[in-house]
């Protein structure tokens, strides 16, 4: 038996939403307030907040959250920014709650992710810590440890 | 147990086409874009699903497919052998004029079915996708 489909947002709200997370995507390096985002949906904060997390199943807080952490992990896996840089580099002002924040979401704090892709890792590359089936990788005949070379790109 | 789908992967002949289908027009979200070793293992997402990753899937010879392979699966994604699946909409007559209007090729336009309405649409090569409005 299937369950009867999640109503969605309807249209006008949604494209609305969208260029709002595109907002919150695009500057999510600075220093943010609910106001804004929900200025770019023309909503008023408690609309917004609320359709947001009907639209998107996370709140605009958690969006943010999570692109703040992901682009942490790039930075940790592929520079040499120290943590505290990449912290300020994130968006965040104090390194408590970054770490805290990032232990949260990774399961480890933010130095010991970087040791354990170092580690890993025959040859360290951008996207090694992303989630690239091995299975999917040897289909193409890439070895997943220690490929030749590899450029990465996250858009957002 | 197996809990939920995390990845799906969709045929495509051409990754900078896919990119620029799925991604500019369709309006999906990027989760990954990796290059190494001549291969790209890109990925995307409808902005409502972030949990979601569509593999946009090149057709390569490597060592588990040879040239006949990748010919062969060339010819069945063209001929649109190979459905893609169902994208939701909450308004199937605005979403077909909007994509349209971006150069979508649409195979059926909005169409009343008893569970709603429902467009046909296909990417530039050849898989097709229902774009559905349910009823409530």
């Amino acid at each position: 038996m299937t369950r009867r489909h999640p109503s969605l947002v309807d249209h006008e709200t949604f494209v609305r939403l969208s260029r709002s997370r595109d907002f919150l995507a695009a500057c999510f390096d600075r220093q943010l307030r609910l106001d804004d985002a929900a200025r770019q949906a023309y909503l008023s904060k408690y609309h917004y907040q609320r359709l947001f997390q009907r639209a998107f199943g996370e709140s605009p807080h958690e969006f943010l959250t999570r692109r703040r952490i992901d682009r942490a992990r790039d930075l940790l896996a592929s520079s040499d920014l120290t943590v505290s840089e990449i912290c300020l580099e994130v968006g965040y002002s104090s390194l408590g709650s970054f770490s805290a924040r990032f232990h949260q979401r990774v399961g480890c704090p933010p130095s010991e992710f970087r040791s354990r892709l170092r580690g890993i890792y025959a040859i360290p590359w951008p996207g090694m810590h992303h989630f690239l089936p091995n299975c999917f990788l040897r289909f193409y005949g890439v070895d997943p440890v220690a490929p030749n070379t590899a450029t990465f790109e996250k858009r957002v | 147990m197996i809990q939920r789908l995390s990845h799906t992967s969709i045929l495509v002949l051409d990754q900078d086409q896919a990119y620029e289908f799925y991604v500019n027009k369709l309006g999906f979200e990027v989760r990954t874009d990796s290059k190494m070793e001549g291969f790209r293992w890109l990925t995307v997402g409808p902005k409502a699903q972030p949990e979601l990753e569509i593999i946009l899937m090149p057709i390569a010879v490597g060592p588990h497919m040879d040239e006949g392979t990748c010919n062969q699966l060339r010819e069945l994604v063209m001929k649109g052998k190979l459905p893609g699946g169902v994208f939701d909409t909450a308004d199937c007559q605005k979403t077909y004029e909007e994509l349209k209007a971006k150069g979508v090729e649409f195979l059926t336009p909005p169409t009343d079915r008893f569970y709603g309405k429902e467009a046909v649409m296909k990417d530039p090569f050849g898989n097709w996708f229902s774009v559905t409005e349910h009823k409530p």
